[in-house]
C-alpha cells in the first residue's frame, strides 16, 4: 500500500510475480495496480509490474478486487 | 533435426481435498515425462498449501508447485493434455523464461525466514 519506502531499493530483476510483497506496493486497498504517478515507478519499473500482478492474480496470489466473495 | 529446447516454468495448483499421495504420482508422472522427453529439471519447489486470493471452484486453499525445467515444445503439449484432464489439478500456467533457473525462488526464500 502506497508509495515505495525508497525508489532506489528496487531492482528490476526483483519484479517477479513470485514476489507478492513487493508487488503490494504497487497496488491499491482494493486491489488496483497504482499508477506510476502514485508509486514513482519508472516506466520500465510499471510495464514489468504490471505484468507480474495479472499473473499472479491468474495464480490467486493477489486478489483481482477486494469483493471477492469468500465462504 | 534436433529440436530447440527453451526453459520453462510452470507452476500447479493442486486440490487439497485430494489424496496427498496421488499427488506426489502426478508429479513424479510429469517430471518423467520431461526427462523422457531429453529434457531436463533445474528447480523444483513445493509451496506448500496457501490461501488464495479468491475462491476457485469453491477452493479456498490451494498447495502451490513450481517446476523449473528446459525442454522441447512437445513435451509441453504433451504436459498440457496430462493437465488438463487431471481434475487434481485447479490451475496451471506454463511461462517462458530467458535462462535457466537454479537458485531457490522469492516464495522460498521468505519462507525460510519465517
Amino acid at each position: 500500500m502506497g508509495t515505495p519506502n525508497s525508489k532506489k531499493n528496487i531492482i528490476l530483476a526483483d519484479i517477479d510475480y513470485k514476489n507478492t510483497s513487493l508487488l503490494r506496493r504497487y497496488i491499491s486497498e482494493s486491489g488496483k495496480i497504482s499508477p506510476r504517478r502514485v508509486t514513482g515507478a519508472s516506466a520500465k519499473e510499471q510495464r514489468r509490474v504490471n505484468k507480474a500482478v495479472k499473473i499472479a492474480r491468474y495464480l490467486a496470489l493477489l486478489p483481482f478486487c477486494d469483493n471477492h466473495k469468500n465462504q | 533435426m534436433e529440436s530447440i529446447t527453451r526453459h520453462y516454468e510452470l507452476v500447479l495448483m493442486f486440490d487439497i481435498n485430494q489424496d496427498e499421495s496421488m499427488t506426489a504420482s502426478t508429479l513424479d508422472k510429469y517430471k518423467s515425462v520431461i526427462t523422457e522427453n531429453s529434457g531436463s529439471i533445474h528447480r523444483f519447489e513445493d509451496w506448500g498449501i496457501m490461501k488464495l486470493a479468491y475462491l476457485i471452484n469453491k477452493n479456498n486453499k490451494a498447495r502451490y508447485y513450481l517446476i523449473n525445467f528446459e525442454s522441447n515444445c512437445k513435451t509441453i503439449d504433451e504436459l498440457t493434455n496430462l493437465i488438463k484432464f487431471n481434475d487434481n489439478i485447479i490451475r496451471h500456467l506454463f511461462l517462458i523464461q530467458d535462462e535457466k533457473s537454479t537458485e531457490p525462488s522469492v516464495m522460498m526464500q521468505s519462507k525460510e525466514k519465517a
